[in-house]
């Protein structure tokens, strides 16, 4: 019925679980942790089967069964974890998750490269495997099975919940994954739920099973098998460390069956003959309350093994505190999500529209309640897109992988500092960072650091290290990649850039403007200087996909010592804060949390030409936005400046009126508008009129490279 | 015993109810009326499944409330051309010897085993 749902749920949680195993095998190295993190590692691979098992999904099932086995080897202790085999099962994780990608696609036979990818690692992890059998470090814990050989007798018991086959799970399907765990002994379909034919309602679940079952392994692994009906099934798995105490209760606890059940239990050869009839003739011979002894008796008699209940409420304890974690959150799908952005969205649009008529209506109840509504938008919107706020830390941890595989591949020891990693930023920018910064990652490693043997001469650590940090900064969110390499090389890109004609051999440069140069296309390329070369290529497009999230990228170098790349990123790309501006009729917006503070210009502004202020004692650079954007008439009589901050720099927006702060939902700008430099989107205003927003970066830019002449007539906006 | 499967019941004079849908979550619900129906007629009732190509446990309880009612009424209930896929699954249940012993739910146990 609902399949597709379960479905989904699995591979939603395949894709969790895969990249727990790929966080576990990156800390494998860790010593402190590393059991922990073999059976993360190994808990991962064995839900997953588990689960693929129930959708009859087989491709992974065989797939995960091999790596599972060499996993259990590891976790038995028999197979150390280099970085050898980590690397291996790196590419497992991989091929799993390509698997589960394409099982998630519907498609079930894997195409040929998959399918010989998978072929290959198989074969290498069955070089893990071996022939010869090692016996297994015997293990306190009763629960587990004393060895791989060594077969023990479970005792499986489970009713369904109502809902299971509502739910798109057929019980049987648990019987049959089951098997593979090892022999059936004896399956007893239990119905007495049954009700009366005509209530019975076929889509309704009254199945149970009773299973005698022989297999090697844990309990954990199979009440694991029932982990997608765990929370509405009634299940009770018995075995080593369970006492006659235990089969008693469970015979108690179904009081219709009871008779019968314990019948099933001997047919299911986990309770001998003479335990349950002695176990029965306790049980009418002793008053009620002196039942109990019973098992006590089986015990000194040896008919059973003690009890180890501490383990197993353990184990209970962990499961039931795991699932009210569960219940704390909910998924919800992204599409959802988005559809009530917009719509806060438009209730912000419909918020200031009715603001501004309550105003020329002046009506101070209306008014009153106006401004009451509009702090509950905003509450509202502040709400909204804090669902969309996502850490990091995700993304960052992702990167462990990227440095593993590129410091491997180039034979460079290299640690990843990570720090900042629960930094919220808007799940859309997360998603579109990834790519830019991978690029960043991987240039720093690549290029950034130097090999060993010159780290050496220059005294620094064998071992390089790049770093990833985020954190806030007046309403951007900065990521910063850096790395302890050997730096920029100032005088080669001077060199390479006067080569290819970009600047003038005479020309002297600041800094900051010579490192801009790697962000040129194509700026060098396998052909440049030994030192530089790669470096550069790519970044273009870097800046490219920060610009187009309305960021900004700046690089630090410093020669020897290393490079630094920040990426500014606004927090999110669908509501801001916005201030309010007006030159002649125009109104533009600036983001608000880039306002620093608005200066008066009593005395009127420097002659044109002198673009810059003395603002106490400090420099202040400015933009007169009627000469950007071209616009002409109104008065020029009382002209402000609004101060914004961008990257540490402050300067000033040259404006005719300040008009206050106003909720800002950021429209994209047309395919025909969207080159404009200077304007990174639209939005409509309460009186509905469209008002631009301002590219606070570019404009940044423009001060910077002294561009003062307007767009020009072509980008000319307003008249 | 009331409810007992055969290859060939051919000989025996009853009811024989040839059931058309699979046994599964998706056509129980259509099944339960075609089945308790069946049970209408004079015993031994044989239900064909020749055309059930799959049973699941939507079918199995199905299959389980037909065999109590049966006994209930004191008919006996017989399954004809099991195919092997199915048989599997009943196998899988412990159903399997349905020839010798067909276990029945609920209510009294006396005819259980």
């Amino acid at each position: 019925m609902n399949l597709d749902q379960a479905l989904e749920t699995f591979f939603a949680e395949a894709r969790e679980l895969l990249q727990a195993m790929e966080d576990a095998l990156l800390a494998s190295d860790d010593a402190d942790s590393a059991e922990d993190n073999v059976n993360a590692i190994f808990r991962a691979a064995h839900t997953i089967k588990g689960s693929a098992g129930l959708f009859g999904l087989d491709g992974i099932v065989a797939f995960t069964h091999v790596l599972e086995s060499v996993l259990d080897r590891v976790r038995a202790g028999e197979l150390g974890l280099d970085a050898d085999l980590t690397s291996l099962l790196l590419s497992c994780r991989d091929q799993l998750c390509a698997l589960v990608e394409l099982a998630a696609q519907g498609i079930a036979e894997p195409d040929v490269a998959t399918a010989t990818a998978g072929a290959d690692l198989v074969q290498r992890l069955s070089g893990y495997l071996g022939g010869e059998s090692v016996p297994v470090k015997a293990t306190a814990q009763v629960a587990q099975p004393a060895a791989r050989s060594d077969q023990v007798h479970w005792h499986v018991s489970v009713r369904f919940g109502r809902d299971t086959l509502r739910n798109g799970m057929d019980p049987v399907s648990f019987v049959r994954y089951l098997a593979t765990l090892g022999e059936l002994v004896h399956v007893e379909t239990i119905a007495t739920g049954l009700p009366e034919a005509a209530a019975m309602d076929p889509e309704t679940c009254y199945l149970g099973f009773e299973i005698g079952l022989r297999t090697a392994v844990t309990r954990e692994r199979i009440e694991d098998v029932f982990v997608f009906v765990k929370d509405d099934c009634d299940l009770r798995v018995l075995g080593p460390g369970n006492t006659a105490d235990d089969y008693v209760q469970l015979i108690r606890s179904m009081p219709d069956e009871d008779t019968r059940l314990g019948e099933i239990l001997v047919s299911c050869g986990s309770l001998s003959r003479e335990s349950l009839d002695l176990a029965l003739e306790q049980q009418s011979v002793a008053p009620k309350g002196m039942a109990h002894p019973l098992g006590e008796i089986l015990v000194q008699r040896g008919t059973v093994e003690p009890k180890v209940v501490e383990a197993g409420l353990e184990k209970q304890r962990q499961t039931r505190e795991r699932r009210t974690q569960e219940g704390q959150s909910v998924r919800v799908d992204a599409t959802k999500l988005d559809q009530l952005i917009d719509l806060v969205g438009e209730l912000v649009i419909a918020g200031s529209s009715v603001g501004m008529i309550g105003q020329k209506a002046g009506i101070s109840e209306l008014n009153e309640a106006v401004s009451t509504l509009a702090r509950l938008v905003e509450g509202v919107r502040d709400r909204a897109l804090q669902l969309r706020m996502v850490q990091i830390g995700g993304t960052f941890n992702r990167f462990k992988r990227v440095v593993h595989d590129v410091s491997r591949e180039l034979g460079k020891d290299i640690d990843l500092l990570i720090s900042g990693e629960d930094t919220e930023l808007d799940k859309t920018v997360v998603e579109q960072i990834n790519d830019p910064l991978t690029h960043l990652v991987r240039n720093s490693i690549d290029h950034g650091i130097e090999s060993a043997a010159e780290r050496a001469t220059r005294g620094k650590p064998a071992k390089g290290t790049v770093r990833l940090n985020a954190y806030h900064d007046s309403g951007n969110i900065v990521i910063e990649v850096s790395d302890d390499g050997g730096g920029l090389k100032r005088e080669r890109i001077l060199a390479k850039a006067v080569e290819r004609g970009l600047i003038a051999p005479e020309q002297t440069l600041s800094d900051s403007e010579v490192y801009d140069l790697i962000f040129e296309p194509g700026f060098s390329t396998a052909a440049a200087v030994t030192n530089l070369s790669g470096r550069g290529v790519g970044l273009d497009v870097v800046k490219r996909n920060v610009a187009a999230l309305r960021g900004s990228i700046e690089v630090n170098s410093d020669e020897g010592k290393g490079t630094s790349f920040k990426v500014h990123l606004p927090l999110t790309l669908a509501i801001i804060d916005g201030f309010l501006v007006r030159i002649a009729d125009s109104t533009f917006v600036v983001p608000l949390d880039m306002v620093d503070e608005c200066l008066e210009m009593e005395r009127g502004l420097p002659p044109t030409g002198r673009d810059y202020l003395n603002v106490r004692g400090q420099v202040l650079p400015f933009v007169r936005l009627r000469d950007v954007f071209g616009v002409a008439g109104g008065s020029q009589l009382r002209q402000s400046i609004v101060v914004v901050k961008q990257a540490g720099k402050r300067f000033g927006l040259v404006v005719d009126t300040l008009l206050g702060e106003a909720q800002t939902v950021i429209k994209p700008l047309g395919k025909m508008f969207q080159g404009l430099k200077g304007i990174s989107g639209s939005t409509i205003l309460g009186d509905g009129k469209v008002a631009l927003i301002l590219d606070i970066p570019a404009l940044v830019e423009r001060v910077e490279h002294g561009e003062t002449a307007t767009l020009g007539k072509k980008d000319r906006l307003v008249a | 015993m009331t409810l007992t499967a055969a290859e060939s019941m051919h000989d025996i004079p009853g009811a024989s109810v040839k059931v058309e849908t699979d046994l599964t979550i998706y056509s129980v619900a259509e099944a339960k009326d075609t089945l308790l129906g069946a049970l209408a007629g004079p015993s031994p009732i044989s239900l064909d499944l020749r055309d059930v190509a799959e049973v699941d446990g939507a079918g199995i309880q199905l299959l389980l409330l037909v065999a109590r009612e049966a006994q209930r009424s004191g008919k006996t209930v017989t399954l004809d051309h099991i195919r092997q896929e199915v048989g599997e699954v009943l196998g899988l249940c412990g159903l399997g010897s349905v020839v010798s012993s067909w276990p029945v739910p609920g209510g009294s146990e006396a005819g259980a085993r």
